[in-house]
């Protein structure tokens, strides 16, 4: 992909926009107290989560937290349990088709039609997806990719790293203004890591598309994304922009209140919003600036709200890498 | 006493001798009257009545060459006749082999008094064990043939006249015949269960057969070769 | 729904495996036809010998119409499998090649796809009837001529007379379309479960042959149960060259077929809709 793709000129990609600055925009993506049991195994419990357009939202967990699972609810693969999903500003359920028409995916592993030539597997999903390019169309897509060589080559021939560039061609054919990538640098070798990591960004910034991207590695994730995500066993732990998340300054600051109710709707009116979270026993978890804490203690007091203890935790980076450490158990999804 | 007896004896060996010769008078009556016809070729339709066969009316040729050449054809088609079915002819039966004729008496069938004419193999080896003939006296025709054979069991032929009775030839003709039971198993002919609902609901048959031919037409005596047989 | 067929059309088509099915066809009846060319005479005597003893057959029994039938009974049992081939593997071979997920994040609707996937393995189960029509009908008749068509059954001779037998072919193909279409529908619904093509080609042979069996199986026990087998009505195709033929059980068994085909679809497109992609 390299030699076809020019490398985006990069600077902090968090700074392309500022992700606290979201009032009044219409999420892409909005998802509110999903819930997936398999049988006895809650796959995805409770998660809740805003994409907004222009994001490259990255889905951060290790593997079996449940990205695939909502990855594939969103897609509306898997039916969940509980809980709303909307797209678009559409209820997925309602407006399936319409939202779908919007939607390029690679799920997983690229997996194609393998007897079947580059350009026919291509032809095949635009058609799918309700049009009709002709071969100059889906060549100009090929040689996107850098496949135009081998447009009429079976896929069966096809190297892992030609796959995977055939399957986000399937996934831009129609143009869609949401793309979707599930763990797209696995199996792929460092430049084909490289590769996708520029793409993901000329996708954002060249041709304006929303980018939701899942993975299992929070140096990917921290290189592309602007907003982001952290789940574990199915549970949202953190969720804001990359930028603010990852700022060396800020540390995850615990507080127990008396009334956590309460004290959630406050802060939700506050500054602090992007970057709440509700942790266990009804803490809340505020990513922020250790030295605004006393600001943070001194409203909420004044608001008549009882502390009962603050505490600063470790970086996201440490939280996280604690999460993937193998310390904690998770229950894992795998199929 | 001993006379009486011998007398009675005798008279009855004279009415005897005097019916047989008779009964040998009507076969030659019978003889020549088919001794008329050299060879035909009939235009006919053939209708099997077998219990255990499904088989439509079809219209088929009849050739016969004197004296015991005889054909059924069903051109561009399969028939199925009972094994000795070239015995369905009369002539075959009656020209040229050795027998000796018995009278039987009279019998009446359909308000026609009929000459019961018995006739015996006279070789040891042939097929056929016993014919009974019955004969009109007045036109020489046979109405009713019955053959027991040592191989095919005994078949029954019965004979209508109408518009060729003087050539002897019938209008039509009843071949009656024994049928061994068949079946196949149902494994090799992997039965349809629809098929032998219907088939159930025929009656069973009485274990004869029935074949009928009835003629429409006859081209006689104008030549048939020998080799078309 | 004339674009997704014609796509699922275009994937059947382009695969190798399709056309495995039209080759065997191919051969097992160009060898029946050469054995029959070579030795059929001896054939038929062997199997006309239940009769031949009472009954003198005569004229060509063996014609293009005999063998036509021959090759019917023969094939028909084992086309099932060459159906589920293709039927079994619509949903499960997407889903072991990974692009039933793919497919279903296409802004198509479930029922959509798997009816254009049914229509699809319909066409291709009629092509192979029509490719078995055209070589056991036509290349037999080209080479033994026609004639008229005599069949043993297990408890009767039938005789069919020539011109009377041709539209009982079409008759019977056009039953042996609706038979195999259930064979499709039942592979159908089990590829549905199964994430491989094996498991619903296995199993779908499987119960046809367990169902075949029991049909066949002239035991009391068995008697009882073989109305409602479907198998048992898979060859009323042979209804046909009953001499009248009875419609009323052809007909029944003909519906009976398609009820089992629409309740096979209803119940694969309920489960798939249902259906969580985790492949």
């Amino acid at each position: 992909m390299s030699e076809r793709i020019a490398p985006a000129e990069l600077s902090d990609p968090a700074a392309v926009i500022n992700p606290t600055n979201f009032t009044g925009m219409t999420p892409l993506i909005e998802v509110k107290n999903l819930v997936k049991r398999f049988d006895d195994l809650v796959a995805v419990d409770d998660l809740s989560f805003t994409v907004y357009p222009a994001d490259v939202y990255g889905f951060l967990g290790q593997n079996g937290a449940g990205k695939s699972t909502s990855i594939r609810m969103l897609l509306s693969l898997i039916k969940p349990t509980s809980g709303e999903i909307s797209l678009f500003g559409m209820d997925l359920q309602k407006h399936r088709f319409e939202i779908l028409r919007r939607v390029g995916a690679v799920i997983e592993r690229p997996d194609l039609y393998k007897y079947l030539s580059a350009i026919d597997n291509l032809s095949i999903f635009a058609r799918m997806s309700g049009i009709r390019p002709g071969r100059k169309q889906l060549m100009e897509q090929l040689e996107m990719v850098g496949l135009a060589e081998r447009a009429d080559g079976k896929v069966r021939t096809y190297s892992q790293g030609m796959k995977q560039r055939l399957g986000i061609a399937v996934a831009l054919v129609h143009d869609p203004d949401l793309v979707i990538l599930d763990e797209p640098t696995n199996g792929l070798d460092p430049q084909g890591i490289a590769d996708m990591r520029n793409l993901i960004l000329r996708l954002s910034r060249e041709m304006g598309k929303t980018v939701l991207v899942s993975s299992h590695l929070l140096s990917e994730i921290e290189q592309v994304a602007t907003r982001m995500i952290i789940i574990d066993k199915g549970r949202k732990m953190v969720e804001g922009g990359v930028a603010e998340l990852f700022k060396p300054s800020n540390s995850r600051i615990h507080i127990k209140v008396e009334q956590p109710g309460r004290a959630w709707q406050l802060l939700q009116q506050s500054e602090w919003k992007p970057f709440m979270e509700q942790g266990p026993d009804g803490e809340l978890i505020v990513i922020m600036s250790p030295d605004k804490v006393p600001a943070l203690a001194s409203e909420l007091v004044q608001q008549g709200v009882g502390l009962l203890s603050i505490r600063s935790a470790n970086s996201l980076e440490e939280y996280f890498l604690s999460l993937t450490s193998g310390k904690q158990h998770v229950a894992s999804f795998k199929h | 006493m001993k006379t009486r007896v011998l007398i009675l004896l005798m008279v009855c060996c004279a009415v005897l001798d005097v019916s047989a010769q008779d009964a040998n008078a009507l076969l030659i009556k019978v003889k020549e009257k088919l001794q008329k016809v050299k060879d035909y070729k009939g235009d006919a339709r053939l209708i099997t009545n077998v219990s255990f066969m499904n088989i439509p009316d079809s219209k088929v040729k009849v050739y016969f060459r004197f004296p015991d050449q005889f054909k059924i054809v069903k051109e561009n088609g399969v028939s199925i006749l009972p094994k000795g079915g070239t015995s369905v002819s009369l002539n075959s039966l009656i020209s040229g082999k050795d027998f000796v004729a018995v009278p039987g008496g009279y019998v009446t069938v359909e308000k026609r008094k009929l000459a019961v004419l018995k006739l015996l193999p006279v070789t040891e080896s042939s097929d056929m064990v016993l014919t009974t003939l019955l004969v009109e006296e007045s036109s020489g025709l046979v109405y009713r043939s019955t053959t027991t054979t040592r191989e095919n069991g005994t078949y029954e032929t019965n004979l209508e006249y109408g518009r060729y009775a003087a050539w002897g030839l019938p209008d039509k003709v009843l071949f009656v015949f024994n049928t061994n039971t068949y079946k196949l198993p149902k494994g090799v002919t992997m039965e349809y269960e629809g098929s032998k609902k219907a088939a159930a609901q025929k009656p069973a048959g009485d274990g004869k057969g029935r074949i009928s031919i009835i003629y429409s037409r006859y081209e006689i005596n104008k030549g048939i070769p020998a080799s078309f047989f | 729904m004339w674009p997704l067929l014609s796509i699922e059309l275009y994937k059947i088509f382009s695969r190798p495996r399709t056309y495995i099915s039209f080759a065997a066809i191919g051969a097992i009846v160009v060898l029946i036809l050469l054995a029959f060319y070579v030795d059929g005479n001896n054939y038929m005597d062997f199997g006309l010998q239940s009769i031949s003893q009472t009954f003198d057959i005569r004229g060509k029994v063996l014609n293009g119409y005999l063998v036509c039938y021959i090759i019917l009974q023969t094939l028909l049992i084992h086309v099932p499998l060459l159906i589920a081939l293709v039927a079994g593997d619509q949903v499960a071979g997407e889903a072991n090649m990974g692009t039933l997920r793919l497919l279903i994040t296409k802004p198509v609707s479930r029922t959509r796809l798997l009816l254009a996937k049914f229509a699809a393995s319909v066409v291709y189960t009629l092509g192979l009837l029509v490719w078995m029509a055209f070589l056991s009908l036509l290349v037999s008749v080209i080479i033994f001529g026609t004639g008229d068509l005599m069949i043993l059954k297990s408890e009767e001779v039938v005789l069919l007379d020539k011109a009377d037998v041709l539209w009982r072919y079409f008759a019977a193909f056009g039953f042996a379309a609706i038979a195999m279409t259930t064979v499709a529908a039942l592979a159908f619904l089990l590829s549905i479960y199964a994430e491989n093509s094996i498991g619903p080609i296995v199993s779908t042979m499987s119960v046809i042959i367990v169902f075949t069996i029991l049909s066949t199986l002239d035991i009391p026990i068995f008697n009882a149960i073989k109305p409602y087998l479907f198998t048992t009505h898979m060859i009323g195709w042979k209804g046909f060259f009953d001499s009248p033929v009875s419609w009323e059980p052809v007909v029944e068994s003909a519906l009976i077929l398609v009820l089992h085909i629409v309740a096979l679809l209803g119940v694969s497109i309920f489960v798939f809709n249902r259906k969580d992609i985790l492949s």
